[in-house]
């Protein structure tokens, strides 16, 4: 039997809140075959710009750490130990209230590739989205320039149409035709597939995360999206992708690991109040782009 | 006034009455340009890249938002900003030097006596070395002399803004480059604000700072900005073999490509 790929997103955890709202306390987390780094995180608190969820809170807006032996992350050794090599902090908002930070952890070597992005856009200094920082890992650096040198317009490009639509966008065989406007360039440095959400921000600017991945490193085991249903119904599985299956929709929700009593409580739960959860190896995490809950992104680690 | 932001387009519609009702060409136009700045617009044919040039004339008026140009709204043609058409619009019956003083008279007539008008229009000539064909007729001149005439008249104007619409289109590939060398090095001595309509992907990025690249029409808008960090001055043949120049030209490339007949579908 063929071993599974490893996912480059590999670990996840996520942060609330103290009950005075001075620090940032452990919520949960799913470390895979990161031991080291399960092993020391729930002892740990961060204040207000202290280290990767830290950041995240001061910023206002997600914060990409290209470099986890960068001197703000504080457990390098353990992160190094399982061949992390990138981190992400996502805080989520609702309103001016920090309902938590979600952290991801990405690896990728000579043999998976994928990036990360984060594009933000200032309605007061530009009409465009501009990158604010990337990770670009073994993809080369062709893919990278011209990311870094592009801006998107609401609506054109994987990060525009993330913004147009404020909810989560999937893109499977990028390459011509895809529609993907960086497609050739990231065909030929591995990447086909992107996935992208909108992100919560305090202070009226736009983010949009796009993670960008290759065949043989899937972005997840499974990503799902999830909306809340009307009239009371159970939540909807609207899309979504499974490294197995293939291309998710309503007519696959019973094959969720969230399909289960306790899964759709949690996401219930996840889109009544805004606030991320682990079961298992799946994260929970809320898409409130605008401050409120719009939907619910499942990554199955 | 901000230099970053010398000419300010904010929310601009274009639509136009048409025998089968409204026709919107631009909408939801938002663009800076700096000082200094070169920016190309590219897309093809029919996005409304001429639209929004003459819009920045002032030989149009936008149906919904604002233009400004140092901080002044663009209401009409003006001297602040000159244009270079692909038709040289040259007047046939004049020399090189009478096409070019016209336009001289007209800005600073009123204020310089006739031998600083002669010498402002000795001057653009020599700009575009066309010192030798002072005294020649449209007629007694290549096309790109010609078009070289129509650039030496937009700069001795002085305009604050050069705007540009295809003004290499009818001339050959040796000509053209040729002319898109000088204009590279004239913009370098006169630090002009240069806003030009192109169709050539080599053409915007050897010489823009800025590729904007447009959607395509009706109700075209702009769809990507591209940066164009290359150093400057810029040498077409050592650029031939640039990675970045090369990365850059595909970055256009593939948004033109792509983006053609898949225009509802661009992610």
């Amino acid at each position: 039997m063929m071993a599974a790929a490893r996912t480059f997103i590999r670990a996840a955890e996520y942060w609330v809140p103290s009950s005075d709202g001075s620090l940032l306390e452990f919520g949960g987390g799913s470390f895979g075959d990161a031991s080291r780094l399960a092993a020391i995180t729930p002892q740990l608190c961060f204040g207000r710009g202290e280290g990767l969820p830290g950041q995240a809170w001061e910023n206002g807006y997600p914060v990409v750490l290209p470099q986890l032996d960068h001197s703000n992350f504080r457990r390098a050794d353990a992160a190094r130990a399982a061949g992390l090599t990138c981190g992400v902090a996502i805080p989520l908002w609702q309103g001016t209230q920090l309902r938590a930070v979600v952290v991801l952890f990405c690896g990728d070597d000579e043999q998976h590739a994928g990036a990360i992005e984060l594009w933000r856009n200032v309605p007061e200094v530009s009409p465009d989205m501009g990158l604010v920082d990337g990770y670009y890992g073994t993809t080369g650096d062709t893919f990278e320039f011209i990311s870094r040198n592009t801006q998107f317009r609401r609506g054109t490009g994987l990060p525009g149409l993330t913004w147009e639509r404020q909810a989560p966008v999937f893109l499977d065989n990028l390459g011509k035709g895809s529609g993907f406007l960086r497609a050739d360039s990231a065909v030929r440095v591995g990447i086909n597939r992107a996935y992208a959400f909108p992100c919560s921000t305090n202070d009226g600017s736009v983010c949009v995360m796009a993670f960008l991945s290759a065949l043989a490193t899937p972005i997840a085991r499974r990503i799902e999206t999830w909306q809340p249903a009307t009239h009371n119904k159970s939540p909807v599985l609207v899309s979504g992708f499974c490294d197995t299956t293939g291309v998710l929709g309503p007519a696959q929700a019973a094959a969720s690991p969230l399909a289960t009593p306790q899964g759709q409580a949690l996401l219930s739960r996840a889109l009544a109040d805004g606030a991320p959860a682990i079961t298992g190896s799946v994260l929970l995490l809320p898409i409130c782009p605008a401050g409120h809950t719009t939907a619910v992104v499942a990554l199955q680690l | 006034m901000n230099d970053s932001k010398f000419i300010q387009i904010q929310g601009v519609e274009q639509a136009f009455k048409t025998p089968k009702g409204r026709f919107v060409a631009l909408q939801g136009i938002d663009l800076t340009v700096a000082k200094g700045e070169f920016v190309a617009l590219i897309g093809h044919s029919g996005c409304g890249k001429s639209t929004l040039l003459n819009l920045i004339a002032g030989l149009t008026r936008p149906t919904q938002g604002t233009l400004l140009c140092a901080n002044r709204e663009i209401a009409g043609p003006g001297p602040d900003r000159a244009m270079v058409f692909q038709n040289h619009s040259l007047l046939p019956w004049l020399t090189c030097f009478e096409n070019i003083y016209l336009g001289v008279e007209r800005v600073f007539g009123r204020t310089e006596k006739k031998p600083q008008l002669q010498q402002r229009t000795d001057d653009a000539l020599a700009l575009v070395g066309l010192t030798h064909a002072t005294h020649k007729r449209p007629g007694e001149i290549s096309g790109g002399m010609k078009q070289r005439v129509g650039i030496a008249r937009a700069l001795a104007m002085e305009p604050k803004v050069l705007l540009m619409d295809e003004p290499f289109g009818a001339l050959d590939a040796l000509t053209r480059a040729k002319l898109q060398d000088e204009l590279l090095a004239i913009v370098q001595k006169t630090q002009s604000t240069v806003v030009m309509v192109t169709h050539d992907v080599d053409e915007a990025v050897l010489l823009s700072d800025k590729i904007v690249m447009m959607t395509n029409g009706p109700a075209a808008t702009i769809g990507e900005v591209l940066s164009v960090k290359l150093p400057c001055p810029r040498n077409r043949v050592e650029l031939a073999e640039d990675r970045h120049y090369v990365m850059y030209r595909k970055a256009v490339i593939d948004f033109l490509y792509t983006r053609q007949g898949h225009v509802e579908k661009a992610a």
